[in-house]
């Protein structure tokens, strides 16, 4: 009996994550996933997805470090497994580079990544300008081949894949018993959420096939990751900018200061630039609300607004989410037989 | 993840009526009962005809009549049992588009194999055993006195309620539907089967079948003549407090059920409550009542209380299968999900117990209660099991034991 009708909003990592833990774990539910876009479309398509994270303001740091630690388990023991190839993640060794000593020198996720180590004075040699730095090797995770290993993983769990543009969640409420809304920056229209908002990103492929080492310096803006097929570098940081369109000067100051980094990228060819808006938010919206919809009250669970740290939370956060599902399920009483 | 149910066709009517709304398996059933064979099956069934048309050529005529109602008796018993069998495939597959069928299923399925087939006096002790509470026990004998007068419409009203009693609430509504056939203004069977289109959400139904109880009722039935166009739920329940009006010195606990389940149906629980308390006060030792009061207080929110009207149903019968099964979603309701397990197991285990054929009349609902109190308890092993309906395992997992 599939009793319980789910419908999962969004086809990017957080949407498909999402979809899969509920329908791997609660298999009564029937559990449909509704976008507009799937991949190769999604921003998850064009994320470097190398896992590490910065900490959110207001969310305890017992689970942001639940969400890392989760989300990089389940990546590992793919990466470990004979999936990898086929689902596009990898392990990836590399550093992370800072101009001035970071206050805080062991970030919360330290423990998590693999040889996590302060950078030695012969690493940090070849940076120049750099003082301070810290080498680890973690996980990435490829989008453009994980989503589509994520989706066969979803219906082979019985899940079902619809493809709608969607302008409310009014449109769902006859149809579905719980709602799971992970449509990323489509929660401004779609929930009326005016804390989230873009943060655009312009990244690079580039053809650098002795690169084998990621190289992040310690503000973000500047990035070199090399992946499966390619290297990917980056990258700009543009709050509020809704432009979707590939700008030349940025590219053109990635190359610059990518090649700073690592002269050698000036001899890359580059293969393809792509921009993306990271669904950006003060904190992450992972909690549940009831919402009036059409005359009944369905529960509604969102999980939202990841910024640059989509991949990285993606099944830690997927995870919370389904057990805000299973609230929703233990509050939704069965019905009693006169 | 292929979800193997177990079930009987009384099970899948449960499926079926659960799914009413977009009537999405009650298409799949027909379909598969009528054109959906396997080619083995098919093939089997073809070599039967062949056997039979070889059969018939050689005898001549040599006692055609009575090998011909032979075969037909076999081929509607292998039909049968095909029926069944693709029940039993098809798990959670597709959905093909909702079809425009009454949800309201004609026919009645009978037990295969059933011991009390001939047995004498079958409809007397049915009866003894569902007041006994041995519940699989009364439905066999039950069958069998209707399988030997199929117009008994007081074995169909009895069948009726102790399927619902059973938590069989398809089976039960096909019963009492086939009782009214015969006997239009039995009201027992009317107030049944407006309770069990209550808890099947068919509101419309529910309240024709009350309009017609008063409509009938020697003591009301004066006062609805000129009502009788009205049949909307604010108007049956115009009626029925009307009525109540005139019993200000006493009360009419059969009047307080039907008021009660008029409010169930508006979702105004406290006054169902009011109507059910009513009604026990007169009648306190009867656990149909103790467990609508329950339901009622479980739909209103009221789990606790809710708790304490089941137990006292229990206490009166202790083989009543869907109080027990009501108490495990009020366990679930109350995050007590142990307990809940608990329940479901006793009760399935209950129904299994008098008939040793295994799965023949498990509800298909308390599996699946069953299962989402386990899935709630994150423990995925024992989720296996209760997908593919280990009730030992599961037993002897949960420290149930033979009650």
């Amino acid at each position: 009996m599939k009793s319980v009708k789910v419908v999962v909003v969004g086809a990017g990592v957080i949407g498909f994550s999402t979809a899969v833990c509920i329908a791997e774990a609660l298999p009564f539910c029937s559990v449909t996933l509704l976008a507009e876009k799937f991949s190769p479309d999604t921003t998850s398509d064009g994320a470097a997805g190398l896992l590490f994270a910065a900490k959110f303001p207001d969310i305890p740091l017992e689970r942001q470090r639940r969400w890392f630690k989760d989300s990089f388990d389940h990546l590992l023991a793919i990466a470990q497994s004979q999936h990898s190839p086929e689902a596009g993640v990898m392990l990836s060794s590399g550093w992370q580079i800072f101009k001035e000593e970071p206050a805080d020198k062991k970030p919360f996720w330290s423990d998590f990544v693999i040889g996590f180590r302060p950078m030695t004075d012969r690493e940090l040699n070849q940076f120049p300008d750099r003082k301070f730095g810290q080498a680890f090797t973690t996980i990435k995770c490829e989008c453009s081949s994980y989503l589509l290993w994520l989706e066969k993983r979803f219906r082979k769990a019985g899940g079902q894949v619809q493809q709608r543009k969607l302008n409310s969640l009014q449109e769902l409420s006859n149809s579905y018993d719980i709602i799971v809304n992970c449509s990323g920056l489509g929660s401004k229209l779609l929930v009326g959420d005016t804390q989230v908002y873009p943060v655009r990103g312009q990244v690079l492929k580039v053809e650098a096939p002795w690169l084998q080492h990621f190289i992040r310096d310690g503000d973000g803006m500047t990035y070199i990751y090399p992946g499966i097929h390619s290297v990917t570098v980056g990258g700009t940081r543009q709050e509020g900018d809704w432009r979707l369109q590939v700008d030349e000067g940025d590219t053109k100051s990635i190359l610059e200061r990518c090649s700073r980094l690592v002269p050698s990228l000036s001899k890359a060819k580059v293969l393809s630039a792509w921009v993306g808006l990271r669904p950006s938010r003060r904190n992450p919206r992972v909690e549940r609300e009831l919402v009036q919809l059409q005359g009944h009250r369905v529960p509604v669970v969102h999980n939202y607004g990841h910024g640059a740290w989509g991949v990285t939370l993606a099944w830690g956060t997927a995870l919370d989410a389904l057990g805000l599902v299973k609230q929703c399920l233990h509050e939704m009483p069965l019905q009693a037989k006169l | 993840m292929v979800t193997v149910s177990l079930s009987s066709p009384l099970d899948k009517w449960d499926d079926v009526n659960l799914d009413a709304e977009d009537g999405g398996r009650r298409r799949r059933y027909e379909k598969r009962c009528t054109s959906h064979h396997s080619s083995s099956e098919l093939l089997c069934l073809n070599l039967h005809l062949l056997h039979y048309m070889i059969q018939t050529q050689s005898h001549k005529c040599v006692c055609v009549l009575q090998s011909d109602t032979e075969f037909w008796d076999k081929m509607q018993a292998e039909w049968e049992e095909l029926a069944r069998r693709n029940w039993l495939e098809e798990s959670e597959g597709e959905r093909p588009n909702p079809p425009t069928v009454s949800p309201v299923e004609k026919g009645y399925y009978f037990n295969t194999n059933n011991p009390y087939r001939d047995w004498p006096n079958a409809f007397a002790e049915g009866q003894e055993k569902a007041r006994e509470g041995d519940l699989n026990a009364a439905v066999l004998l039950l069958e069998a006195a209707i399988l030997q007068d199929p117009q008994d419409s007081e074995a169909w009203q009895i069948l009726g309620m102790t399927q619902a009693e059973n938590e069989n609430e398809q089976a039960a509504i096909v019963s009492l539907q086939r009782c009214l056939e015969l006997n239009p203004n039995n009201l027992p069977a009317l107030m049944a089967l407006a309770v069990s289109f209550t808890n099947t959400g068919m509101q419309r139904e529910a309240c024709d079948a009350l309009r017609r109880w008063i409509s009938h009722n020697p003591r009301y039935k004066h006062r609805v003549l000129d009502h009788r166009s009205l049949s909307g739920l604010q108007d049956v329940l115009l009626l029925f407090q009307d009525a109540a009006l005139l019993n200000l010195d006493c009360v009419d606990p059969d009047l307080q059920t039907g008021l009660g389940v008029l409010f169930n149906l508006s979702s105004d629980f406290n006054k169902a409550v009011e109507a059910f308390t009513a009604a026990l006060s007169v009648r306190p030792q009867d656990y149909l009542l103790w467990n609508r009061l329950g339901a009622t207080l479980a739909n209103g929110n009221r789990s606790e209380e809710a708790v304490e009207a089941y137990t006292r149903a229990l206490e009166l019968q202790p083989g009543f299968i869907r109080s027990r099964y009501n108490l495990g979603i009020s366990c679930i309701n109350l995050g007590a999900h142990r307990e809940a397990v608990s329940n479901f197991l006793t009760a399935l285990n209950q129904q299994r117990r008098s008939q040793r054929c295994s799965h023949q009349q498990m509800s298909a609902n308390i599996w699946a209660a069953l299962r989402i109190a386990i899935s709630m308890m994150d423990r995925p092993e024992l989720f296996q099991a209760a997908n593919i309906g280990d009730l030992d395992l599961l037993m002897s997992a949960f420290d149930v034991g033979d009650v």
